[in-house]
């Protein structure tokens, strides 16, 4: 089988799965997992835990974008949701107005990093249009938006672009994390721009830092134990108290709902 | 629904005003996605006095997806095939949308440069590459003397 059919057949399965799929579910009760899980006994010892924490998730469609997808989906659902408080010093309002002025000053960082305006600007655009007008976006117009896979992908390329960049100014931190590449450079190239590609944790690592905001993951594995494994990055975060949770299973991530 | 086309309108504009040295892309009157390119063979090369033409597409999806780009004058080439495809990593899984058709015609006048019979289109043609370098660049001068110079 030559190139091109390798490539045609790969597109295939992506429509595929782009027609059996909605991009984001509605939020779901964390209890549907018992039912996909009941053969496997390491997962299910796991989920009581979880729930207690958090009740209820949401799906993402499984494709390689889903990590930058759930963490962008999940900044303008908690800024719709505090949608009176933007104005203040809430920790919303706070991470509200602090990412406005980040995206807007992005556009110089990502010329820094390398990247054409060309390549960028109307991704910029974009986000800046949805963090303003997020006084008149709803919960429904949200999840809207994202089945509009042309805008839904944009989102997702944007913050892979911030991704890139931050990955790209702090080379030499992360030399010799770069599984298979030589350099980070060559890592961003193939793992990072290229939409599709999945995210390992120095890319989750990196959208933390980038966006400053913290993200906390559960791993729900097949590891021998009744409590999950759970991440938060970064490390030594002091923004104000915003968390984008996420839940992970090997090779896919989705969004998680915290007690309220 | 999102629209990007202010990008294909700004690179369109660029090419035009600030073409890339020994390439012309001019976009077809009828259709802005479609662009007639035009590459000289580089020096220093079996390519070298040839202008080959290509031609190249930008999909509905573009720059989701890569521009479509196919040589038009034959070359023997070990990355282009018969029909003109090029194999081309950054024509397929390592397209992103932080490349833009600049960096495409870029990178297929480096392959007219640097052969890379490792990863060939046509086996036929990267094993003569490999056996006998000599003869497949004299193929690859006839062949562009034949059809790249009038």
């Amino acid at each position: 089988m030559d190139d091109y059919s390798a490539v045609d057949q790969e597109a295939e399965i992506q429509r595929e799965i782009e027609m059996t799929s909605p991009i984001f579910s509605s939020i779901l009760s964390l209890s549907a997992l018992e039912n996909e899980y009941s053969n496997n006994p390491n997962f299910l010892r796991k989920l009581p835990r979880i729930l207690s924490l958090y009740p209820f998730f949401r799906r993402t469609r499984g494709d390689g974008n889903c990590f930058y997808r759930c963490f962008m989906f999940s900044l303008l659902e908690q800024f719709i949701k505090h949608k009176n408080q933007l104005n203040t010093d809430s920790p919303q309002g706070l991470m509200y107005r602090n990412l406005i002025q980040k995206v807007k000053d992005s556009g110089n960082w990502l010329m820094a990093a390398g990247f054409d305006p060309i390549c960028y600007e109307d991704f910029i655009d974009l986000i800046c249009t949805k963090l303003e007008t997020i006084n008149i976006s709803t919960e429904e117009t949200l999840s809207k938006d994202f089945e509009d896979k042309i805008l839904a992908d944009s989102i997702v390329m944007y913050s892979r672009f911030l991704t890139s960049a931050f990955l790209r100014m702090n080379q030499e931190r992360f030399e010799g994390f770069t599984e298979g590449y030589a350099t980070v450079v060559d890592f961003c190239k193939g793992e990072v721009e290229p939409m599709d590609r999945e995210s390992e944790q120095l890319q989750v690592m990196a959208v933390a830092e980038v966006f400053g905001v913290r993200i906390k993951i559960i791993y729900l594995d097949r590891s021998d134990s009744d409590v999950c494994t759970e991440l938060v990055f970064p490390i030594d975060y002091s923004g104000p108290d915003f968390t984008v949770h996420l839940l992970y299973r090997p090779g896919h991530y989705d969004l998680l709902y915290p007690v309220s | 629904m999102a629209n990007l086309n202010r990008r294909i309108q700004k690179e369109t504009e660029r090419l035009v005003m600030d073409p890339v040295a020994g390439i012309s892309a001019s976009p077809d009157p009828s259709n802005p996605r479609y662009f007639h390119i035009q590459i000289s063979g580089p020096i220093t090369t079996p390519y070298e006095g040839g202008i080959f033409e290509l031609e190249l597409y930008l999909p509905d999806e573009y720059p989701m997806c890569p521009p479509k780009v196919r040589f038009l004058t034959k070359i023997y080439h070990p990355n282009v095939d018969r029909l003109g495809r090029i194999c081309l990593d950054i024509l397929k899984d390592k397209w992103s949308p932080a490349l833009q058709i600049r960096s495409v015609l870029l990178s297929i006048q480096a392959l007219m440069s640097a052969p890379n019979p490792d990863d060939p289109l046509d086996p036929a043609i990267a094993r003569h590459w490999k056996e006998d370098e000599n003869g497949a660049n004299r193929t690859a001068r006839e062949w562009c003397l034949a059809y790249a110079c009038n």
